[in-house]
């Protein structure tokens, strides 16, 4: 895994790509998870707001959807972000930033992975 | 940042220019896209509190203030960026001229705030009332 990111190594087309591939999925996902947050009772804990939305009918679509949509946050996330880094920092701190976002998104990528852990017992 | 190549008259003061409305909705989906950046990395330290700090409950954090108006300002610049972000996946795929121009129009940009500002309006109530 690169930690040292340089701009003059990224591509375009394929951040392109991405970008529309995950906004068109996330353009499905963010309705159904509006709808399914509507759907949910108030809860006085995260492990029982885990429970219920386990008992949900379709807990299972939901929980594989979801695991596909952080993944795609994160790639649309980047590439959103890394493409204002690069349009608006001055150049000589570009590679510096990208390097920090880069290291924030991987942090909350396994933060993310860590906090499925302890609410459902897997990831 | 963008240097231009030659001596070309510039002003690095943003309200000397007048941005035309599509430019302004452009700028506006980056701007919630950075915003729905800086909220999920809220959302997700408010998790960490609730499951490693006993002090701290679901209960607690929901019924703060701070913590309706993370949900206020996250579902309001989802529902810019989910709306900008249909707009500009259209204005993609559909490129023949008169459907790029239509999707392009002030009707549906103003369809796009006008949109955006009744689901503002209802995420609002559901979230403070």
């Amino acid at each position: 895994m690169k930690f040292n990111i340089k701009s003059s190594a990224l591509s375009g087309r394929k951040a392109h790509i991405w970008q529309r591939i995950s906004a068109i999925y996330l353009l499905f996902y963010a309705p159904f998870l509006a709808i399914v947050i509507t759907q949910l009772p108030d809860s006085v804990s995260l492990k029982l707001l885990a429970y219920q939305l386990n008992t949900l009918p379709f807990s299972t679509l939901f929980e594989v959807a979801s695991l596909v949509a952080v993944l795609l946050v994160l790639v649309h996330a980047w590439v959103g972000v890394r493409d204002i880094i690069i349009d608006y920092v001055p150049r000589k701190k570009v590679n510096l930033w990208l390097t920090l976002y880069h290291s924030v998104l991987i942090l909350l990528l396994l933060n993310s992975i860590m906090i499925a852990f302890n609410l459902f017992g897997y990831a | 940042m963008y240097s231009p190549p030659n001596h070309r008259p510039r002003s690095l003061k943003i309200s000397n220019f007048r941005f035309p409305l599509n430019a302004l909705l452009s700028g506006a989906h980056r701007a919630t896209g950075l915003a729905l950046v800086i909220s999920l990395i809220a959302y997700l330290a408010l998790a960490n509190l609730i499951l490693f700090v006993p002090a701290v409950t679901l209960e607690n954090v929901a019924a703060c203030w701070l913590t309706q108006l993370l949900h206020t300002g996250f579902w309001i610049a989802l529902s810019y960026h989910w709306l900008s972000g249909l707009r500009h996946l259209c204005a993609e795929h559909f490129l023949q001229p008169e459907t790029y121009q239509v999707i392009n129009s002030k009707a549906v940009s103003y369809l796009l705030l006008g949109t955006w500002f009744i689901s503002s309006i209802s995420i609002i109530y559901r979230v403070w009332f």
